[in-house]
């Protein structure tokens, strides 16, 4: 359990990159939603002890951040850029990682390599020199590095930028296994990434936390917002495209989506919102706020 | 420990699997091989391997010291420095265990280069174990602190400019620090922060003898100061490291950092005080009243000592105690005086003066001691003794290197008669200062080696006891066992000097009457040059009959003297400054043959009225012309390479004889005698004027030499007319 209290972080230059920010994670899947700039790997990045809080109180299963040797023993951390050495092969980085994490013994260390290999798909490829993987593979290299020693407390910074649909199922997948009976917190802006794996949802916007709370009451924050109409171009052509969440073409004209509190556009008709339309519904109103 | 094994096993692998640092050490090595088998190949007379190591640590191990500089950089920028690879910044490995890996691996790396180090061909285990040993300890230390520097830099700097920065240190740390701060601010203590120690322009390392062997307690002390430093850089590393991460250790980085100062400051200590006491040392002379300027130097009258009996004793702590008993025969410059001036270097303190056996009441301004001679009957010689002890390191700033006058360190010995090691007569002038206007002066120099010191004519002896080695002087060798030696000789200037050094070599070849003692190193040429010398040797024998010159024994060393030069049966000789090096067994037979000729440029002027240094060229000229079938022309072109042809053969003469005629002519006289197959009575010639006396000391610096008589040109036509043309 990751217990977070009053917890802000300033730059040098002054601007809050985190403000205040309370919070608890469970064990399971936390997913940690927010636009760029929102604060989010500010915040990975203290978790992951990477970072001292200028205030506020972390706990993680009872040991506070102020004791930063010790978190490290229980974390795996996958951040949002990755490089790897690119003169070692997988299994060479990942034995490299797992002495590094603690595990001395040859053979434990080698059947976690492989069984962890396994689960992200890249034991064919394992002795090969990583300057040869691609981008998406040396994100599961990434992965499995996070993974091994089975850390208590997994943290990944927008893991799924760069991977291609079918990586990023496997992906979720794995996570989705690894957060039995551990905490997992997945920073990300894409809200499919979360919508199918965690079971809770925090929020953040310009270093606050906006909200946090179910998959369902993100998606109850689109309630009455969310709005549809179908329309000629040249009518598309004159709306503000920031309303505009997404568009479809139709036999009639372009369908056109919107977040608004009331009906944007002459013949607008409410709609039923999805857990994106929340989350947008729920930045714009902080926008406005 | 684990964590740091492997994480040095992923250094070692990053290191040598970068093509470019895993094939440098072989390529320095395939250099340092190909060099020293090419100087191990070579027969000249400047032939030496430890010179030639020198040279290429000189300039090869700056040159490693960029890859060193690079690799420190890039060894904390690789992963520790970059935000893509913050992943390790969360494992549970301390900075202390990545930052010591990284040193000791690229520490481990470099020493790969120390492997080229070795300066053994032809030379004893011993000798060469120990020379490596000096340089492989100062290539580590080098690779110490340079690492470290590199590493701070690369853990200070974010940027990519530190890349430039580290450039920029390492040029500056280099060529910089000793072209500019060393040379020409002269602050030669800052030698100590210099990256590579085997400078340009040292006597440290540079040469075998007289090197590193004397700065011991020097070198070990910049050591222990740079060892601290680099540990200071290190603990200062890994504070800025530290403080990119939330850490608990920070509080105790903090102490550590400055425990690290302390120790830095304290190594500091004993360092700086070497430098302060060599800098009072001068200060004291420069503010001694009693040190004339150099340009107005009052050269006193000096009295004659007809005899010293000097024993010198070292301790095992270097002290050296002395008893000097000087007699002085009674003459106008003493007789009914007040005072009996003497000369003897500051350096030593005197414990007690007598004269005729009775303490004697002194004064005493730095070298300069007035005796009293009240109570000293007058009618008798003047028996005056003076006991005196010290310890002799006398340091002089020479133009871009520390440089010692004097000195006697164990087995390293250099005490040389104008540094007034034992008693001179009168007051001299050891140091001259030199004059600044409304300023203090600033520069030391000697009086010997601007000819004002002076030297009476008598009898020597001279026991010395103590020394681990054999001492060579200009003096006959009366006895030698383990740790004591006598010399003694007569009627001689009393201008005495003592050397000694670790490991060197006798060299003698059967039925030769005179010795080499050389260094280690120029053993192999000092051998050819010997056997070179003998040949000359050999053909003048045939037919001079006895040689004027008392040589028995030449010191020739890779340094120490400027000039070869005769000192009294000891030819003195190094290969520093010698531009005629591949003749140097030819101006050691010219001083066999004619000995002192120091003045030899003083009879220049007027030929017509002294041609004895044409004289004494013709020899030569005779042995070119017999020997090596040289015509005029080809003497000209190797003048540089040959022993006294320029007197004969150029047109540039001096004074009244612009043009050289004389020489010229007395050239083709010899000439042609011999290619009319006269050659005998040319040497029969030459041997009159020989026997006559062709030597040309300086008699300018000493009053009591008994110069031999000038031979004019007139003479010289008037016999060659009546050997050559009535024969």
């Amino acid at each position: 359990m990751i217990t977070i209290e009053h917890l802000s972080k300033t730059y040098r230059k002054g601007a809050w990159a985190l403000l205040d920010v309370s919070l608890q994670f469970d064990k399971g899947m936390t997913g940690l939603l927010g636009p760029n700039g929102a604060g989010k790997t500010t915040l990975m990045r203290i978790l992951s002890t990477l970072l001292s809080p200028t205030s506020g109180q972390v706990r993680m299963n009872g040991i506070s951040l102020g004791r930063p040797e010790e978190i490290r023993q229980m974390i795996g951390y996958l951040p949002q850029h990755f490089h790897i050495y690119p003169q070692l092969t997988g299994r060479d980085y990942l034995d490299y990682v797992a002495a590094m994490k603690g595990i001395t013994d040859r053979n434990a260390r080698m059947k976690e390599i492989s069984r962890l290999l396994e689960m992200v798909n890249l034991q064919e490829k394992a002795d090969k020199k990583v300057r040869t993987y691609s981008g998406g593979m040396k994100q599961r290299l990434g992965i499995a590095q996070a993974l091994l020693g089975s850390p208590d407390v997994l943290i990944v910074d927008e893991p799924t930028s760069g991977l291609d649909p079918q990586e990023r199922v496997r992906f979720r997948n794995v996570l989705t296994r690894f957060s039995i009976n551990r905490t997992v917190l997945l920073s990300t802006h894409i809200v499919a990434d979360i919508e199918s794996n965690c079971r809770r949802i925090a929020v953040m916007n310009k270093g606050r936390l906006v909200m946090t709370g179910s998959l369902a009451e993100l998606q109850a924050c689109g309630q009455g917002q969310v709005w549809e109409a179908v329309m000629s171009p040249d009518e598309f052509a004159l709306i503000d495209p920031m309303s505009v969440v997404s568009t479809r073409t139709v036999p009639e004209g372009i369908l056109c989506r919107f977040i608004s509190p009331t009906a944007p556009v002459e013949g607008a008709f409410a709609a039923d919102p999805s857990l994106e339309d929340g989350y947008l519904a729920l930045l714009r109103r902080d926008r406005h706020a | 420990m684990h964590k740091w094994w492997r994480h040095s096993l992923l250094e070692l692998r990053l290191l040598f699997g970068n093509p470019l640092f895993a094939s440098m050490p072989i390529i320095y090595a395939v250099l340092f091989i190909v060099m020293m088998l090419q100087a191990a190949s070579g027969n000249g007379a400047d032939h030496n391997l430890y010179t030639a190591a020198y040279s290429f640590h000189m300039l090869g191990h700056t040159m490693t010291l960029g890859p060193a500089m690079l690799i420190g950089i890039l060894s904390i920028r690789r992963d520790i420095s970059r935000r893509s690879f913050e992943w390790n910044h969360s494992l549970p490995v301390p900075f202390f265990t990545l930052l010591s890996s990284k040193y000791v691996v690229s520490l481990l790396y470099f020493s790969l280069f120390t492997l080229s180090t070795s300066v053994s061909k032809g030379i004893a285990s011993e000798i060469a174990i120990m020379h490596t040993m000096q340089i492989a300890v100062q290539y580590e230390v080098s690779y110490m602190v340079t690492l470290a520097l590199a590493m701070l830099l690369g853990a200070s700097i974010p940027n990519r400019i530190v890349y430039l920065i580290g450039f920029c240190a390492w040029m500056f740390g280099t060529f910089f620090m000793e072209i500019y701060i060393i040379s020409e601010l002269k602050w030669l203590p800052a030698q100590v922060f210099h990256l590579n120690q085997f400078f340009l322009q040292s006597n440290r390392y540079e040469y075998e003898n007289w090197g590193y062997g004397l700065l011991t307690e020097d070198i070990q002390l910049a050591r222990w100061f740079v060892l601290a430093f680099t540990l200071m850089l290190l603990t200062v590393c890994l504070f800025l490291l530290n403080r990119r991460r939330p850490t608990m250790l920070l509080r105790a980085g903090w102490v550590v950092v400055l425990g690290a100062f302390v120790l830095t400051a304290i190594a500091a200590v004993p360092y700086s005080t070497i430098w302060s006491e060599r800098y009072a040392q001068i200060d004291n002379r420069l503010e001694d009243p009693s040190v004339s300027y150099v340009n107005d130097t009052e050269i006193g009258s000096i009295y004659r000592v007809s005899s010293y009996d000097i024993k010198l004793k070292r301790l095992p702590n270097d002290e050296l105690l002395v008893t000097a008993r000087l007699n002085i025969p009674l003459s106008e410059e003493v007789s009914g005086k007040k005072q009996l001036p003497l000369t003897l270097n500051r350096m030593f303190k005197l414990d007690r003066v007598q004269l005729q056996g009775v303490d004697a009441p002194y004064r005493r301004q730095g070298e300069r001691i007035s005796v009293s001679m009240a109570g000293v009957a007058n009618g008798n010689d003047i028996q005056a003794e003076l006991t005196y002890r010290g310890h002799v390191m006398d340091f002089m700033p020479g133009y871009s290197s520390e440089e010692f006058a004097a000195y006697s360190v164990g087995p390293e010995v250099k005490l040389e008669g104008h540094m007034a090691w034992y008693p001179l007569p009168g007051h001299q002038n050891v140091y001259l200062k030199n004059p600044e206007e409304n300023n203090r002066p600033t520069e030391m120099y000697l009086g010997g080696e601007y000819g004002v010191m002076r030297y009476s004519i008598g009898d020597m002896r001279l026991e010395v006891e103590g020394y681990p080695v054999p001492l060579y002087t200009g003096m006959k060798e009366l006895e030698r066992r383990p740790g004591y030696q006598r010399f003694e000789v007569q009627g001689t200037e009393q201008n005495v000097s003592l050397y000694g050094g670790k490991f060197w070599r006798e060299i003698r070849l059967n039925q030769f009457p005179v010795m080499v003692v050389t260094t280690p190193y120029l053993e192999k040429t000092s051998k050819l040059m010997l056997r070179d010398l003998k040949k000359k040797h050999d053909y003048f024998a045939k037919w001079v009959p006895e040689f004027k010159g008392s040589v028995d024994k030449i010191l020739y060393l890779g340094q120490g003297f400027r000039y070869p030069r005769v000192d009294h049966s000891l030819i003195l000789s190094s290969h520093q400054y010698t531009y005629n090096i591949s003749n140097l067994s030819g101006e050691w037979m010219n001083s066999i043959l004619f000995g002192n000729q120091d003045a030899i440029y003083n009879y220049y002027e007027h030929p017509e009225r002294d041609v004895r240094g044409k004289i004494s060229s013709l020899f030569w000229y005779v042995y070119y012309i017999e020997e090596k079938g040289l015509s005029d022309k080809e003497l000209r072109s190797a003048y540089l390479n040959l022993r006294s042809v320029q007197q004969l053969l150029f047109k540039n003469g001096d004074g009244s004889d612009p043009q050289n005629k004389i020489g010229i002519s007395m050239a083709k006289q010899v000439r042609r005698a011999l290619e009319e197959g006269r050659g005998h009575q040319v040497k029969e010639l030459l041997v009159h004027f020989y026997q006559q006396g062709v030597r040309l000391p300086d008699t300018e610096r000493n009053k009591f030499l008994d110069p031999e008589k000038p031979i004019t040109y007139k003479e010289w036509q008037q016999k060659w007319d009546a050997m050559m043309n009535v024969k």
